[in-house]
């Protein structure tokens, strides 16, 4: 018995297999995609079947990409503008050598180069694309900084005038590599974001140690100047008494003040 | 040839052999683990420890206080299946901060 496809029935299914390898590259819109990659950049495929880093064999769903801009990246990972990294395709096969596209990956190998895993791949005007990423990377960082202002007692921008050892007496590390070394800053403050200070000048306890638990905390001098966000609850598990500056973002530089009224909703 | 020097002929191979062992032994190379795209990074990388595969010795694990450098919330173990001449972070180890 014969049977045909109908035409529009063949076209329907083309269509819904060319939409579906479309959508394979990029299921997602710019935010979500970007939101969902911990590398984001603009590049340019140079090699497919390939890989230049020797943890990584070459296969169809290897290619080796050039990074021509960098749009979201840790910022400890530096800059790979102008090399050339190693992409495991979301799809084998699906990349051609020339090709240009923006490119959104997770991190998987650091050694003499990177290899990153695709989740999405667009195609369009750069700088549309650029923005689109630019403010998907704002809005979480927004959101990242809005949920630690919520948890902050007390947000205030102002100067250390003081600082000198503090007599905490707890179990945080005491007597081993991991001690705080606790020491106290007074902060002579001339702006309240958030919470109700006890007066002109707050104190609150950081860690002096170096070692590996404390080394990111903020380490103020007298004339460090900032919007610092003081907990109670840094560490829940231990009874700190008073405010605590424990991680680098507890101190913010002044020109955040806009955007950190704006967060807390002043 | 005296019964001495036949003596000293026979031990002549020994010696020479270990002292090539000596010399072989005394040789040590000494690696950067931190990979070649990580040159510059600042972390401590604190407490290492190193394990070999005792099956394939080519394959070395390396652990360390050392973040991912993607920014994500695993640890990364270093690896080399060269003998330790190049290794890579491979960020697999699932991590947690205990400070919010």
């Amino acid at each position: 018995m014969n049977r045909t496809v109908p035409l529009p029935v063949l076209l329907s299914t083309l269509l819904g297999l060319c939409l579906c390898a479309a959508s394979s590259q990029a299921a997602g819109s710019p935010e979500e995609l970007t939101r969902a990659a911990q590398f984001v950049f603009r590049g340019t495929i140079q090699k497919v079947e390939a890989s230049n880093l020797d943890a990584v064999p070459a296969d169809s769903s290897t290619a080796v990409v050039r990074v021509d801009e960098v749009l979201k990246a840790a910022p400890s990972l530096g800059d790979f503008t102008g090399r050339e990294i190693t992409v495991k395709l979301a799809q084998p096969g699906a990349a051609t050598p020339g090709e240009q596209a923006v490119f959104f990956t997770k991190g998987w190998l650091a050694g003499t180069t990177l290899a990153v895993v695709e989740v999405g791949r667009l195609h369009g005007e750069a700088a549309l694309l650029r923005g689109q990423v630019a403010a998907a990377v704002r809005q979480d960082a927004d959101e990242e900084l809005r949920g630690r202002l919520a948890r902050a007692a007390l947000v205030v921008a102002g100067k250390v005038v003081e600082t000198h050892p503090a007599a905490v007496v707890g179990e945080v590390g005491e007597g081993s590599e991991h001690d705080p070394q606790w020491w106290e800053a007074v902060v002579q403050v001339d702006t309240t974001f958030k919470g109700k200070p006890a007066g002109q000048r707050v104190t609150f306890l950081y860690p002096t140690s170096q070692d590996v638990v404390w080394f990111e905390a903020p380490k103020p001098r007298v004339g460090s100047d900032g919007i610092w966000l003081l907990y109670h609850d840094q560490l829940p598990e231990h009874d700190i008494p008073g405010y605590t500056a424990l991680k680098p973002w507890n101190l913010l530089p002044r020109g955040q003040s806009d955007r950190v009224r704006g967060l807390i909703g002043q | 040839m005296s019964r001495i020097h036949q003596r000293i002929a026979k031990l002549l191979p020994v010696l020479a052999l270990s002292t090539f062992a000596v010399a072989v032994e005394a040789q040590v190379k000494v690696i950067n683990m931190v990979p070649n795209s990580r040159s510059g990074e600042t972390q401590q990388d604190s407490e290492p420890n190193v394990a070999v595969n005792p099956a394939n010795p080519q394959q070395i694990a390396g652990s360390a206080f050392t973040p991912d450098p993607f920014g994500g919330p695993n640890a990364p173990i270093y690896v080399s299946t060269d003998t330790g001449d190049t290794w890579a972070l491979n960020s697999i180890l699932p991590g947690n901060s205990a400070v919010t």
